[in-house]
Protein backbone atom coordinates (compact mmCIF):
# COMPACT_ATOMS: atom_id res chain seq x y z
CA UNK A 1 0.00 0.00 0.00
CA UNK A 2 2.97 2.31 0.62
CA UNK A 3 4.53 1.74 -2.01
CA UNK A 4 1.73 2.20 -4.24
CA UNK A 5 1.23 5.85 -2.76
CA UNK A 6 4.63 6.06 -3.22
CA UNK A 7 4.18 5.48 -6.78
CA UNK A 8 1.21 7.47 -7.52
CA UNK A 9 2.59 10.76 -6.08
CA UNK A 10 6.16 10.25 -8.23
CA UNK A 11 3.43 10.03 -11.69
CA UNK A 12 1.27 12.71 -9.83
CA UNK A 13 4.73 14.93 -9.58
CA UNK A 14 5.97 14.29 -13.06
CA UNK A 15 2.56 15.33 -14.93
CA UNK A 16 2.31 18.29 -12.56
CA UNK A 17 6.05 19.53 -12.98
CA UNK A 18 5.86 18.74 -17.20
CA UNK A 19 2.55 20.68 -17.33
CA UNK A 20 3.87 23.39 -14.89
CA UNK A 21 6.84 23.87 -16.54
CA UNK A 22 5.35 26.46 -19.08
CA UNK A 23 4.26 28.44 -16.59
CA UNK A 24 6.51 28.26 -13.88
CA UNK A 25 9.12 29.29 -17.09
CA UNK A 26 7.10 32.06 -18.25
CA UNK A 27 6.85 33.92 -14.89
CA UNK A 28 10.22 33.35 -13.72
CA UNK A 29 11.66 35.05 -17.51
CA UNK A 30 9.34 37.87 -16.76
CA UNK A 31 10.59 38.38 -13.35
CA UNK A 32 14.40 38.49 -14.69
CA UNK A 33 12.46 40.92 -17.97
CA UNK A 34 11.04 43.22 -15.25
CA UNK A 35 14.40 43.07 -13.06
CA UNK A 36 16.22 44.09 -16.30
CA UNK A 37 13.86 46.38 -17.83
CA UNK A 38 14.45 48.08 -13.95
CA UNK A 39 18.16 48.40 -14.37
CA UNK A 40 18.02 49.75 -18.10
CA UNK A 41 18.69 46.82 -20.47
CA UNK A 42 16.03 47.07 -22.86
CA UNK A 43 17.40 44.97 -25.17
CA UNK A 44 17.63 41.56 -23.38
CA UNK A 45 14.40 42.59 -21.72
CA UNK A 46 12.45 42.71 -24.89
CA UNK A 47 13.98 39.13 -25.53
CA UNK A 48 13.25 37.60 -22.34
CA UNK A 49 9.60 39.30 -22.25
CA UNK A 50 9.11 37.90 -25.87
CA UNK A 51 10.40 34.64 -24.09
CA UNK A 52 7.78 35.19 -21.27
CA UNK A 53 5.04 35.29 -24.04
CA UNK A 54 6.02 32.56 -26.00
CA UNK A 55 5.72 30.42 -22.58
CA UNK A 56 3.24 31.27 -21.14
CA UNK A 57 -0.29 29.52 -21.89
CA UNK A 58 -2.64 32.54 -20.40
CA UNK A 59 -3.85 34.98 -23.47
CA UNK A 60 -4.10 37.79 -20.40
CA UNK A 61 -0.46 37.03 -19.67
CA UNK A 62 0.92 37.24 -23.27
CA UNK A 63 -0.71 39.87 -24.60
CA UNK A 64 0.88 41.59 -21.12
CA UNK A 65 4.24 40.36 -21.92
CA UNK A 66 4.00 41.14 -25.66
CA UNK A 67 3.03 45.03 -24.60
CA UNK A 68 6.21 45.13 -22.02
CA UNK A 69 8.13 43.51 -25.17
CA UNK A 70 7.28 46.32 -27.48
CA UNK A 71 8.03 48.91 -24.23
CA UNK A 72 11.33 47.51 -24.49
CA UNK A 73 11.90 48.48 -28.09
CA UNK A 74 10.24 52.00 -27.58
CA UNK A 75 12.89 52.28 -24.70
CA UNK A 76 15.22 52.07 -27.31
CA UNK A 77 14.02 53.84 -30.31
CA UNK A 78 13.65 50.98 -32.67
CA UNK A 79 9.71 51.62 -32.85
CA UNK A 80 9.33 49.48 -35.99
CA UNK A 81 10.58 46.46 -34.30
CA UNK A 82 7.81 47.01 -31.55
CA UNK A 83 5.05 48.30 -34.05
CA UNK A 84 5.56 45.09 -36.23
CA UNK A 85 5.53 42.64 -32.65
CA UNK A 86 2.33 43.69 -32.15
CA UNK A 87 1.20 44.01 -35.59
CA UNK A 88 1.02 40.12 -35.19
CA UNK A 89 -0.91 39.83 -32.10
CA UNK A 90 -4.33 38.13 -32.80
CA UNK A 91 -7.05 40.91 -31.44
CA UNK A 92 -10.22 38.92 -31.53
CA UNK A 93 -11.22 37.64 -28.86
CA UNK A 94 -9.90 40.12 -26.38
CA UNK A 95 -11.44 42.46 -23.75
CA UNK A 96 -12.21 46.07 -24.29
CA UNK A 97 -8.93 46.85 -21.98
CA UNK A 98 -6.44 44.57 -24.02
CA UNK A 99 -7.85 45.66 -27.31
CA UNK A 100 -7.24 49.51 -25.90
CA UNK A 101 -3.50 48.27 -24.85
CA UNK A 102 -2.89 46.64 -27.73
CA UNK A 103 -4.18 49.44 -30.33
CA UNK A 104 -2.66 52.71 -28.54
CA UNK A 105 0.59 50.98 -27.84
CA UNK A 106 0.77 50.63 -31.63
CA UNK A 107 -0.50 53.79 -32.36
CA UNK A 108 1.51 55.28 -29.31
CA UNK A 109 4.98 53.59 -31.44
CA UNK A 110 3.56 54.79 -34.69
CA UNK A 111 3.74 58.36 -33.66
CA UNK A 112 6.60 58.20 -32.28
CA UNK A 113 8.24 56.76 -35.56
CA UNK A 114 6.23 59.63 -37.41
CA UNK A 115 4.31 57.63 -38.95
CA UNK A 116 1.38 59.31 -38.84
CA UNK A 117 -1.18 57.57 -41.44
CA UNK A 118 -0.33 54.42 -39.76
CA UNK A 119 -0.69 56.04 -36.03
CA UNK A 120 -4.22 56.91 -37.24
CA UNK A 121 -4.97 54.31 -38.65
CA UNK A 122 -4.66 51.98 -34.99
CA UNK A 123 -6.47 54.85 -33.51
CA UNK A 124 -9.66 54.26 -35.77
CA UNK A 125 -9.60 50.91 -35.07
CA UNK A 126 -9.21 51.04 -31.32
CA UNK A 127 -12.59 53.62 -31.99
CA UNK A 128 -14.15 50.74 -33.67
CA UNK A 129 -13.04 47.70 -31.82
CA UNK A 130 -13.10 49.17 -28.13
CA UNK A 131 -16.96 49.59 -26.97
CA UNK A 132 -15.84 51.64 -24.11
CA UNK A 133 -16.31 55.45 -24.69
CA UNK A 134 -14.20 56.23 -21.51
CA UNK A 135 -11.53 54.34 -22.98
CA UNK A 136 -12.11 55.11 -26.89
CA UNK A 137 -11.66 59.16 -25.11
CA UNK A 138 -8.48 58.27 -23.21
CA UNK A 139 -7.05 57.72 -26.55
CA UNK A 140 -8.00 60.67 -27.65
CA UNK A 141 -5.17 62.85 -26.68
CA UNK A 142 -3.24 61.03 -28.96
CA UNK A 143 -5.73 61.18 -31.63
CA UNK A 144 -4.95 65.06 -31.32
CA UNK A 145 -1.53 64.84 -31.52
CA UNK A 146 -1.39 62.57 -35.05
CA UNK A 147 -3.92 65.06 -36.35
CA UNK A 148 -1.53 68.17 -35.35
CA UNK A 149 1.21 66.49 -36.84
CA UNK A 150 -0.91 66.05 -39.97
CA UNK A 151 -1.76 69.68 -40.27
CA UNK A 152 -5.35 68.83 -39.29
CA UNK A 153 -6.00 71.66 -36.98
CA UNK A 154 -9.41 72.15 -36.83
CA UNK A 155 -10.84 67.99 -36.68
CA UNK A 156 -7.63 68.17 -33.89
CA UNK A 157 -9.73 71.32 -31.91
CA UNK A 158 -13.34 69.28 -32.91
CA UNK A 159 -11.62 65.88 -30.60
CA UNK A 160 -10.60 67.90 -28.33
CA UNK A 161 -13.50 69.78 -27.69
CA UNK A 162 -15.45 66.46 -27.83
CA UNK A 163 -13.28 65.08 -25.21
CA UNK A 164 -13.86 68.07 -23.17
CA UNK A 165 -17.36 67.79 -23.28
CA UNK A 166 -17.29 63.71 -22.41
CA UNK A 167 -14.79 64.40 -19.59
CA UNK A 168 -16.19 67.51 -17.89
CA UNK A 169 -19.91 67.02 -18.83
CA UNK A 170 -20.83 67.80 -15.04
CA UNK A 171 -18.88 70.48 -14.23
CA UNK A 172 -19.65 73.49 -16.18
CA UNK A 173 -16.89 75.74 -14.86
CA UNK A 174 -14.24 73.70 -15.68
CA UNK A 175 -15.83 72.94 -18.87
CA UNK A 176 -15.93 76.06 -20.26
CA UNK A 177 -11.92 76.84 -18.69
CA UNK A 178 -10.81 74.34 -20.83
CA UNK A 179 -13.19 75.18 -23.51
CA UNK A 180 -11.51 78.38 -24.28
CA UNK A 181 -8.31 77.34 -23.43
CA UNK A 182 -9.07 74.95 -26.67
CA UNK A 183 -10.48 78.05 -28.35
CA UNK A 184 -7.07 79.84 -27.51
CA UNK A 185 -5.15 77.49 -28.59
CA UNK A 186 -6.36 76.85 -32.00
CA UNK A 187 -7.16 80.49 -32.99
CA UNK A 188 -6.82 81.07 -36.50
CA UNK A 189 -4.14 83.67 -35.98
CA UNK A 190 -1.93 81.04 -34.18
CA UNK A 191 -2.55 78.40 -36.58
CA UNK A 192 -0.06 78.56 -39.43
CA UNK A 193 -1.49 78.72 -42.90
CA UNK A 194 -0.49 76.12 -45.11
CA UNK A 195 0.87 76.54 -48.67
CA UNK A 196 0.17 74.33 -51.33
CA UNK A 197 3.26 72.94 -53.11
CA UNK A 198 1.49 72.15 -56.10
CA UNK A 199 0.56 75.46 -56.56
CA UNK A 200 4.08 76.45 -55.99
CA UNK A 201 4.41 74.45 -58.51
CA UNK A 202 2.12 75.85 -60.71
CA UNK A 203 3.18 79.78 -60.47
CA UNK A 204 6.67 78.74 -60.91
CA UNK A 205 5.46 76.94 -64.32
CA UNK A 206 3.15 80.38 -65.78
CA UNK A 207 5.93 82.56 -64.44
CA UNK A 208 9.64 81.66 -62.88
CA UNK A 209 10.57 82.36 -59.71
CA UNK A 210 6.48 82.85 -58.30
CA UNK A 211 6.47 79.95 -56.65
CA UNK A 212 9.21 81.01 -54.33
CA UNK A 213 7.85 83.76 -53.73
CA UNK A 214 4.78 81.84 -52.80
CA UNK A 215 6.35 79.45 -50.50
CA UNK A 216 7.70 82.84 -48.73
CA UNK A 217 11.74 83.30 -50.34
CA UNK A 218 10.93 85.85 -52.27
CA UNK A 219 15.03 86.56 -52.74
CA UNK A 220 15.09 83.09 -54.52
CA UNK A 221 12.27 84.09 -56.40
CA UNK A 222 13.80 87.18 -57.91
CA UNK A 223 17.22 85.37 -58.36
CA UNK A 224 15.34 82.93 -60.36
CA UNK A 225 13.73 84.88 -62.70
CA UNK A 226 16.64 86.93 -63.16
CA UNK A 227 18.96 84.06 -64.20
CA UNK A 228 16.50 82.87 -66.83
CA UNK A 229 16.29 86.61 -67.88
CA UNK A 230 19.62 86.99 -68.05
CA UNK A 231 20.31 83.33 -69.99
CA UNK A 232 17.51 84.61 -72.50
CA UNK A 233 18.79 87.96 -72.76
CA UNK A 234 22.30 85.73 -74.07
CA UNK A 235 20.37 83.55 -76.51
CA UNK A 236 18.65 87.07 -78.19
CA UNK A 237 22.22 88.40 -78.46
CA UNK A 238 23.78 85.67 -79.87
CA UNK A 239 20.67 85.61 -82.34
CA UNK A 240 21.61 88.99 -83.34
CA UNK A 241 25.50 88.11 -84.47
CA UNK A 242 23.98 85.21 -86.09
CA UNK A 243 25.52 82.40 -83.83
CA UNK A 244 21.82 80.66 -84.67
CA UNK A 245 22.35 77.16 -83.48
CA UNK A 246 24.79 77.86 -80.24
CA UNK A 247 22.33 80.45 -79.05
CA UNK A 248 19.08 78.54 -79.70
CA UNK A 249 20.66 75.13 -78.04
CA UNK A 250 22.60 76.33 -75.32
CA UNK A 251 19.83 78.70 -74.72
CA UNK A 252 17.12 76.04 -74.60
CA UNK A 253 19.45 73.72 -72.70
CA UNK A 254 20.41 76.11 -69.97
CA UNK A 255 16.67 77.64 -69.53
CA UNK A 256 15.26 74.41 -69.52
CA UNK A 257 17.45 72.97 -66.89
CA UNK A 258 16.88 76.74 -64.42
CA UNK A 259 12.96 76.43 -65.48
CA UNK A 260 12.55 72.82 -64.02
CA UNK A 261 14.63 73.41 -61.32
CA UNK A 262 12.88 76.27 -60.13
CA UNK A 263 10.01 74.33 -60.17
CA UNK A 264 11.17 71.64 -58.59
CA UNK A 265 12.88 74.14 -56.11
CA UNK A 266 9.31 75.96 -55.69
CA UNK A 267 7.74 72.48 -54.41
CA UNK A 268 10.95 71.77 -52.01
CA UNK A 269 10.74 75.67 -50.74
CA UNK A 270 6.89 75.06 -49.81
CA UNK A 271 7.47 72.02 -47.98
CA UNK A 272 10.20 73.41 -46.00
CA UNK A 273 8.12 76.48 -45.06
CA UNK A 274 5.15 73.82 -44.36
CA UNK A 275 7.32 72.17 -41.93
CA UNK A 276 9.24 74.60 -40.32
CA UNK A 277 6.41 76.47 -38.99
CA UNK A 278 4.03 73.49 -38.34
CA UNK A 279 6.89 71.65 -36.14
CA UNK A 280 7.22 75.27 -34.21
CA UNK A 281 3.74 75.66 -33.49
CA UNK A 282 3.19 71.76 -32.96
CA UNK A 283 5.76 71.80 -30.90
CA UNK A 284 3.73 74.72 -28.11
CA UNK A 285 0.67 72.52 -28.78
CA UNK A 286 2.06 69.59 -27.42
CA UNK A 287 3.24 71.38 -24.29
CA UNK A 288 0.06 72.55 -23.38
CA UNK A 289 -2.00 69.41 -24.55
CA UNK A 290 0.27 67.19 -22.68
CA UNK A 291 0.44 69.03 -19.42
CA UNK A 292 -3.20 70.03 -19.58
CA UNK A 293 -5.62 67.35 -21.00
CA UNK A 294 -3.09 64.45 -19.90
CA UNK B 1 3.28 4.32 -16.48
CA UNK B 2 5.89 6.33 -14.75
CA UNK B 3 8.28 5.49 -17.12
CA UNK B 4 5.72 7.11 -19.79
CA UNK B 5 5.49 10.20 -18.39
CA UNK B 6 9.15 10.15 -17.95
CA UNK B 7 9.94 9.43 -21.47
CA UNK B 8 7.16 11.94 -22.47
CA UNK B 9 8.77 14.72 -20.50
CA UNK B 10 12.62 13.82 -21.95
CA UNK B 11 11.26 13.86 -25.29
CA UNK B 12 9.54 16.85 -25.12
CA UNK B 13 11.01 19.79 -27.40
CA UNK B 14 13.59 22.03 -25.51
CA UNK B 15 11.56 25.39 -24.64
CA UNK B 16 14.32 26.92 -25.66
CA UNK B 17 14.65 25.59 -28.82
CA UNK B 18 11.00 26.24 -29.42
CA UNK B 19 11.26 30.17 -28.64
CA UNK B 20 14.39 30.74 -30.74
CA UNK B 21 12.09 29.01 -34.09
CA UNK B 22 9.99 31.50 -32.67
CA UNK B 23 12.15 34.56 -33.05
CA UNK B 24 13.26 33.18 -36.17
CA UNK B 25 9.73 32.64 -37.75
CA UNK B 26 9.14 36.31 -36.43
CA UNK B 27 12.25 37.63 -38.31
CA UNK B 28 13.75 38.62 -34.86
CA UNK B 29 17.15 36.92 -36.34
CA UNK B 30 19.74 39.56 -33.99
CA UNK B 31 17.35 38.45 -31.05
CA UNK B 32 18.08 35.11 -31.54
CA UNK B 33 21.79 34.99 -32.36
CA UNK B 34 21.78 37.14 -29.22
CA UNK B 35 20.11 34.48 -26.83
CA UNK B 36 22.03 31.29 -29.19
CA UNK B 37 25.53 33.03 -28.06
CA UNK B 38 24.31 33.27 -24.51
CA UNK B 39 23.01 30.61 -23.95
CA UNK B 40 24.56 27.78 -26.24
CA UNK B 41 24.76 25.36 -22.79
CA UNK B 42 21.42 25.37 -23.32
CA UNK B 43 21.36 23.59 -26.54
CA UNK B 44 24.67 21.94 -27.01
CA UNK B 45 27.11 22.97 -29.72
CA UNK B 46 25.72 21.51 -32.60
CA UNK B 47 22.51 22.72 -32.49
CA UNK B 48 23.85 26.02 -31.26
CA UNK B 49 25.73 26.16 -34.34
CA UNK B 50 23.11 24.88 -36.19
CA UNK B 51 20.98 27.74 -34.68
CA UNK B 52 23.52 30.31 -35.15
CA UNK B 53 24.01 29.21 -38.79
CA UNK B 54 20.17 29.40 -40.07
CA UNK B 55 19.92 32.70 -38.40
CA UNK B 56 23.01 34.41 -39.85
CA UNK B 57 21.32 33.02 -43.29
CA UNK B 58 17.91 35.17 -42.79
CA UNK B 59 20.33 38.07 -42.22
CA UNK B 60 21.91 37.59 -45.43
CA UNK B 61 25.61 36.93 -43.98
CA UNK B 62 26.51 33.82 -45.98
CA UNK B 63 30.17 33.85 -44.69
CA UNK B 64 28.83 33.47 -41.40
CA UNK B 65 26.60 31.40 -41.43
CA UNK B 66 28.59 28.94 -43.59
CA UNK B 67 31.24 29.41 -41.01
CA UNK B 68 28.62 28.07 -38.20
CA UNK B 69 27.19 25.42 -40.31
CA UNK B 70 30.41 23.96 -41.37
CA UNK B 71 30.98 24.01 -37.28
CA UNK B 72 27.98 21.03 -37.01
CA UNK B 73 29.37 17.78 -36.72
CA UNK B 74 28.37 14.25 -38.05
CA UNK B 75 27.29 13.21 -35.13
CA UNK B 76 24.44 15.80 -35.23
CA UNK B 77 20.98 14.89 -36.45
CA UNK B 78 21.23 18.35 -38.37
CA UNK B 79 24.30 17.54 -39.89
CA UNK B 80 22.59 17.01 -43.47
CA UNK B 81 20.90 20.13 -43.09
CA UNK B 82 23.93 21.66 -41.92
CA UNK B 83 26.32 20.60 -45.04
CA UNK B 84 23.14 22.04 -47.42
CA UNK B 85 22.95 24.85 -46.03
CA UNK B 86 26.82 25.37 -45.95
CA UNK B 87 26.91 24.70 -49.28
CA UNK B 88 23.98 27.37 -50.41
CA UNK B 89 25.40 30.10 -48.30
CA UNK B 90 28.76 29.53 -49.89
CA UNK B 91 27.57 29.95 -53.32
CA UNK B 92 25.87 33.40 -52.14
CA UNK B 93 29.48 34.42 -50.84
CA UNK B 94 30.58 33.56 -54.05
CA UNK B 95 32.77 30.74 -53.51
CA UNK B 96 33.82 27.96 -56.08
CA UNK B 97 33.10 23.88 -55.94
CA UNK B 98 30.22 24.31 -52.96
CA UNK B 99 29.03 21.20 -53.81
CA UNK B 100 32.47 19.56 -52.48
CA UNK B 101 31.18 19.83 -48.56
CA UNK B 102 28.47 17.47 -49.91
CA UNK B 103 30.66 14.95 -50.55
CA UNK B 104 31.95 13.99 -46.79
CA UNK B 105 28.14 12.27 -46.31
CA UNK B 106 28.01 8.27 -45.12
CA UNK B 107 27.25 6.33 -48.17
CA UNK B 108 23.27 6.30 -47.04
CA UNK B 109 22.93 9.86 -46.91
CA UNK B 110 24.89 10.48 -49.67
CA UNK B 111 22.15 7.40 -51.76
CA UNK B 112 19.52 9.09 -50.21
CA UNK B 113 20.38 12.92 -51.64
CA UNK B 114 22.30 12.03 -54.94
CA UNK B 115 19.87 13.99 -57.05
CA UNK B 116 20.25 16.84 -54.91
CA UNK B 117 24.04 16.44 -54.80
CA UNK B 118 23.73 16.51 -58.65
CA UNK B 119 21.89 19.45 -58.46
CA UNK B 120 24.32 21.49 -56.22
CA UNK B 121 26.76 20.41 -58.48
CA UNK B 122 25.22 21.56 -61.91
CA UNK B 123 24.39 24.92 -60.43
CA UNK B 124 28.08 25.53 -59.56
CA UNK B 125 29.24 24.34 -62.79
CA UNK B 126 27.00 26.61 -64.55
CA UNK B 127 27.99 29.48 -62.53
CA UNK B 128 31.51 28.47 -63.63
CA UNK B 129 29.98 28.87 -67.31
CA UNK B 130 31.33 24.99 -67.43
CA UNK B 131 29.28 23.66 -69.99
CA UNK B 132 30.42 19.74 -70.89
CA UNK B 133 30.49 19.50 -67.05
CA UNK B 134 27.48 20.33 -66.52
CA UNK B 135 25.65 18.74 -69.40
CA UNK B 136 27.17 15.50 -67.75
CA UNK B 137 25.96 16.06 -64.79
CA UNK B 138 22.71 16.78 -66.14
CA UNK B 139 22.51 14.19 -67.44
CA UNK B 140 22.12 12.33 -64.00
CA UNK B 141 18.73 14.30 -63.23
CA UNK B 142 16.09 12.03 -62.12
CA UNK B 143 13.04 14.54 -62.37
CA UNK B 144 11.72 12.18 -59.64
CA UNK B 145 11.31 14.09 -56.60
CA UNK B 146 8.48 17.21 -56.03
CA UNK B 147 11.45 18.69 -53.58
CA UNK B 148 13.66 19.50 -56.66
CA UNK B 149 12.55 18.28 -60.06
CA UNK B 150 11.12 21.83 -60.89
CA UNK B 151 14.40 23.53 -60.32
CA UNK B 152 16.79 20.93 -62.18
CA UNK B 153 14.23 21.41 -65.18
CA UNK B 154 15.17 25.45 -64.41
CA UNK B 155 18.81 24.83 -64.27
CA UNK B 156 18.31 23.50 -67.71
CA UNK B 157 16.47 26.28 -69.23
CA UNK B 158 19.21 28.33 -67.61
CA UNK B 159 21.42 26.25 -69.84
CA UNK B 160 19.30 26.49 -73.01
CA UNK B 161 18.96 29.83 -72.49
CA UNK B 162 23.24 30.58 -71.98
CA UNK B 163 23.22 28.69 -75.48
CA UNK B 164 21.38 31.17 -77.10
CA UNK B 165 22.92 33.96 -76.04
CA UNK B 166 24.92 36.46 -78.08
CA UNK B 167 28.23 37.49 -76.57
CA UNK B 168 28.98 40.95 -77.18
CA UNK B 169 31.79 42.99 -76.91
CA UNK B 170 33.11 45.84 -75.66
CA UNK B 171 35.78 46.75 -78.11
CA UNK B 172 33.07 46.74 -81.04
CA UNK B 173 30.30 48.83 -78.94
CA UNK B 174 33.76 51.52 -78.83
CA UNK B 175 34.59 51.52 -82.39
CA UNK B 176 30.36 52.00 -83.20
CA UNK B 177 30.33 55.04 -80.70
CA UNK B 178 33.34 56.47 -82.27
CA UNK B 179 32.28 55.73 -86.11
CA UNK B 180 28.36 57.26 -85.25
CA UNK B 181 28.14 58.45 -81.73
CA UNK B 182 25.30 56.45 -79.14
CA UNK B 183 25.46 53.43 -81.80
CA UNK B 184 27.77 51.83 -79.33
CA UNK B 185 24.80 51.91 -76.84
CA UNK B 186 22.27 51.21 -79.03
CA UNK B 187 24.50 48.24 -79.53
CA UNK B 188 24.76 47.43 -75.35
CA UNK B 189 20.93 47.20 -75.69
CA UNK B 190 20.56 50.70 -74.26
CA UNK B 191 18.32 51.79 -77.01
CA UNK B 192 17.22 55.44 -75.24
CA UNK B 193 20.72 55.98 -74.02
CA UNK B 194 22.30 55.41 -77.28
CA UNK B 195 19.82 58.09 -79.02
CA UNK B 196 20.46 60.70 -76.25
CA UNK B 197 23.71 60.54 -77.35
CA UNK B 198 23.65 60.95 -80.82
CA UNK B 199 21.30 63.86 -80.50
CA UNK B 200 23.79 65.32 -78.02
CA UNK B 201 26.72 64.79 -79.63
CA UNK B 202 25.22 66.37 -82.94
CA UNK B 203 23.87 69.44 -81.14
CA UNK B 204 27.59 69.74 -79.52
CA UNK B 205 29.53 69.25 -83.13
CA UNK B 206 26.86 71.77 -84.71
CA UNK B 207 27.74 74.22 -82.05
CA UNK B 208 31.21 73.59 -82.18
CA UNK B 209 31.18 73.88 -86.17
CA UNK B 210 29.02 77.05 -86.05
CA UNK B 211 31.88 78.84 -83.79
CA UNK B 212 34.16 77.69 -86.17
CA UNK B 213 32.59 78.50 -88.80
CA UNK B 214 31.94 82.09 -88.17
CA UNK B 215 35.03 82.91 -86.12
CA UNK B 216 37.63 80.41 -86.88
CA UNK B 217 39.40 77.52 -85.06
CA UNK B 218 41.29 80.50 -83.06
CA UNK B 219 38.39 81.93 -81.16
CA UNK B 220 37.45 81.41 -77.77
CA UNK B 221 33.61 80.45 -79.03
CA UNK B 222 34.95 77.55 -81.14
CA UNK B 223 37.92 76.25 -78.43
CA UNK B 224 35.05 76.22 -75.89
CA UNK B 225 32.47 74.43 -77.76
CA UNK B 226 34.94 72.57 -79.45
CA UNK B 227 36.43 71.21 -76.34
CA UNK B 228 32.96 70.29 -74.67
CA UNK B 229 32.25 68.94 -78.27
CA UNK B 230 35.62 66.74 -77.31
CA UNK B 231 34.87 65.74 -74.01
CA UNK B 232 31.41 64.33 -74.80
CA UNK B 233 32.20 62.34 -77.91
CA UNK B 234 35.45 60.75 -76.08
CA UNK B 235 33.17 60.36 -73.01
CA UNK B 236 30.72 58.66 -75.32
CA UNK B 237 33.09 56.02 -76.73
CA UNK B 238 34.31 55.00 -73.34
CA UNK B 239 30.82 55.32 -72.01
CA UNK B 240 29.49 52.38 -74.53
CA UNK B 241 32.63 49.91 -74.13
CA UNK B 242 30.76 50.23 -70.02
CA UNK B 243 27.51 50.11 -71.01
CA UNK B 244 28.70 46.42 -72.55
CA UNK B 245 30.73 45.17 -69.86
CA UNK B 246 28.24 46.38 -67.22
CA UNK B 247 25.03 44.38 -69.50
CA UNK B 248 27.10 41.68 -68.99
CA UNK B 249 27.83 41.58 -65.81
CA UNK B 250 24.57 42.50 -65.06
CA UNK B 251 23.09 39.45 -66.90
CA UNK B 252 25.52 37.46 -65.75
CA UNK B 253 24.17 38.29 -62.56
CA UNK B 254 21.00 37.76 -62.87
CA UNK B 255 21.63 34.32 -64.53
CA UNK B 256 23.87 33.81 -61.32
CA UNK B 257 21.01 34.67 -58.93
CA UNK B 258 18.59 32.27 -60.45
CA UNK B 259 21.00 29.39 -60.45
CA UNK B 260 21.40 30.16 -56.77
CA UNK B 261 17.41 29.94 -56.43
CA UNK B 262 17.19 26.65 -57.80
CA UNK B 263 19.76 25.22 -55.34
CA UNK B 264 18.21 28.02 -51.99
CA UNK B 265 14.33 26.82 -53.00
CA UNK B 266 15.07 22.75 -52.73
CA UNK B 267 17.29 23.14 -49.58
CA UNK B 268 14.39 25.24 -47.91
CA UNK B 269 11.99 22.75 -48.34
CA UNK B 270 13.90 19.97 -47.54
CA UNK B 271 15.92 21.21 -44.85
CA UNK B 272 14.56 24.71 -43.14
CA UNK B 273 12.02 22.98 -40.48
Amino acid sequence: MKSLLRYIFLCIACLQSSRALAGGDSLSTARLADSLFATGNYYVAAIQFQKAAFLTLGPASKLNFTLKASNCYKQLAKYQEGIDLLSVYPAESLNNDQVYNLKYQSALLAYLNRDFTLAESFLIQLAYQVNDSALIYRAALLHVLVLNEQFRWKEAQLKLQAMNRFLNAGNSLVYNNRKQQIDSLYNLRQVPRIKNPEKAARLSTFLPGAGQIYAGYPGEGIFSLAAIGVLASGMAVGVVYQYYFSSVFMGNILIGKFYQGGIKRAEFLTEKRNYLKSRSYNYRLKQVLVSSFQ
Amino acid sequence: MLLAVLLRAQTEPNSDFLFINHLTAGHKYAEAVYLIKNDTHKFGNDTANYLLGYNYHFQKRPDTSAQYFSLVSQASPFYTGARFFESLNLLYAKQKHTHRVLEAFLPDTAARYRQMYYLVKGANLLIERNYAAFDSVAAGFAYDNFNYAQEQRALLDIRNQLKRVKRKSPAVAGLLSAVVPGLGKFYAGKKGAGMSAFFMNMVLAGMAYENYYRSGYKSPQFIFFGTIFGFFYAGNIVGSVYSVKQHVRSFNGKLNNEITATVHIPVHRLFAK
